[in-house]
């Protein structure tokens, strides 16, 4: 079951966001749950029972590493120890895949457990860079960059979040975490449009979706400002954001996130499901039979542009 | 000192103080329009910082209740 698992994960299979609590049920293995991703910082502890039940699940599942606080966005240089414990982690469970975020959260030595935001300039363009070629350098992994959801935005950004990003996959080979809801949450926050957002977005470089819920509030004008808040079901209109794309560029691992408000595994994997039925609505079944027969990873760009290189579970199954 | 230095320093000393103005580098912010939107990212890190100290000090916590303590460590 493994083997066939780490094979297909490239293409056409949907993951959960793992919780402790779920340990049960997610390894009695009776859901349609394919992958797993946790968040790095919760596992650089040495050992105990994360890292048994962490083990026990990549001994059954491939696994997506997911980090939250390696602070790419920094003006400060990124922290060797942090990189150090990511590797660590990085050898010991060999994940499918690895991504990290478009943001900053530490600054002069204080962590705020937060993804900050960041003006979109030359300056931070070469900052980002930098740091993603130091981090790919020595996790020795491909990584995935994730767009954040946005709350304020800088006067002094001179480009756009696509532009931005198209050009840190250009200058560092980087690919790109596409999280669907934080297109909807910012488009919403700062008044652009979601389809067109899309639509600019170099896919050929995504290797994952996101797919979670938000939460709603009011702005200074009484706008709507969206939180993303990852504690409830995902919003009709970014399953309608997710599907067409999904029309548009066939099958990629899809992630659930819920980190609040958990719910039972059941109502969790359910929404999995979903996200599985809708991929392959929105492939139709011409391009589900080759997703199905033929390599998992998606048929039109390289496999080396699906996620991480040395890792074999983006290699066909022959 | 870079400029994304002097926003980062900005952001990161309105974010621990509320008394601290929003930054001027965000959007709306000198009209007084990013209020409620910087709030957003004040209020995920001070709930981060009581979760800490609530994992930090758990028996104080169960003897004052979880509201006692959420509005203790705020202030």
């Amino acid at each position: 079951m493994w083997i066939e698992n780490v094979q297909r994960l490239g293409g056409a299979n949907v993951g959960v966001g793992f919780k402790p609590e779920h340990a049960e049920d997610a390894l009695a293995g009776s859901h349609g749950v394919n992958f797993f991703e946790v968040h790095a910082e919760n596992y650089m502890g040495e050992g105990g029972r994360p890292h048994r039940l962490l083990t026990e699940l990549r001994s059954r599942y491939p696994l997506s590493l997911h980090g939250v606080a390696l602070s790419i966005g920094a003006s400060a240089p990124l922290d060797r120890e942090h990189l150090a414990r990511l590797k660590r982690l990085i050898d010991r469970y060999e994940p499918a895949l690895f991504s990290e975020h478009l943001a900053w959260s530490t600054h002069d030595g204080v962590y705020f457990n937060d993804l900050l935001p960041l003006p979109y300039t030359a300056e931070t363009l070469a900052r980002v860079a930098d740091h993603i070629d130091e981090a790919q350098e020595k996790l020795g992994v491909r990584m995935l960059l994730e767009n954040p959801s946005t709350y304020v935005a800088f006067d002094g950004s001179a480009m756009s979040e696509v532009e931005f990003l198209r050009e840190i996959v250009n200058r560092t080979g980087c690919g790109l975490l596409l999280d669907v809801n934080n297109v909807y949450v910012s488009a919403v926050n700062h008044g652009f449009e979601p389809m067109a957002y899309l639509d600019a977005f170099p896919m050929e470089h995504v290797g994952e979706i996101h797919l979670a819920g938000f939460a709603e509030d009011r702005d200074d004008l009484d706008a709507r400002l969206l939180i993303d808040a990852h504690g409830t079901l995902v919003a009709d209109i970014v399953w309608q954001l997710y599907r067409r794309t999904i029309a548009r560029i066939g099958a990629l691992p899809t992630l659930v996130e819920w980190d609040n408000d958990v719910p039972p595994f059941a109502r969790l994997s359910a929404e999995a499901e979903r996200a599985k039925k809708e991929m392959m609505a929105a492939i139709g079944p011409r391009r589900l039979a080759a997703t199905e027969l033929d390599c998992p990873v998606r048929q039109d760009v390289p496999q080396s542009h699906a996620g991480m290189s040395h890792v074999e579970p983006h290699g066909c199954a022959s | 000192m870079s400029s994304l230095m002097d926003a980062q320093a900005d952001f990161a000393a309105a974010l621990l103080s509320t008394a601290t103005p929003v930054p001027d580098s965000i959007r709306g912010a000198l009209r007084g329009r990013a209020e409620r939107r910087f709030a957003v990212y004040r209020n995920n890190v001070a709930a981060s910082l009581i979760e800490a100290l609530a994992d930090r000090f758990p028996v104080v916590r169960r003897l004052v209740g979880d509201e006692f303590f959420s509005a203790m460590a705020r202030d």
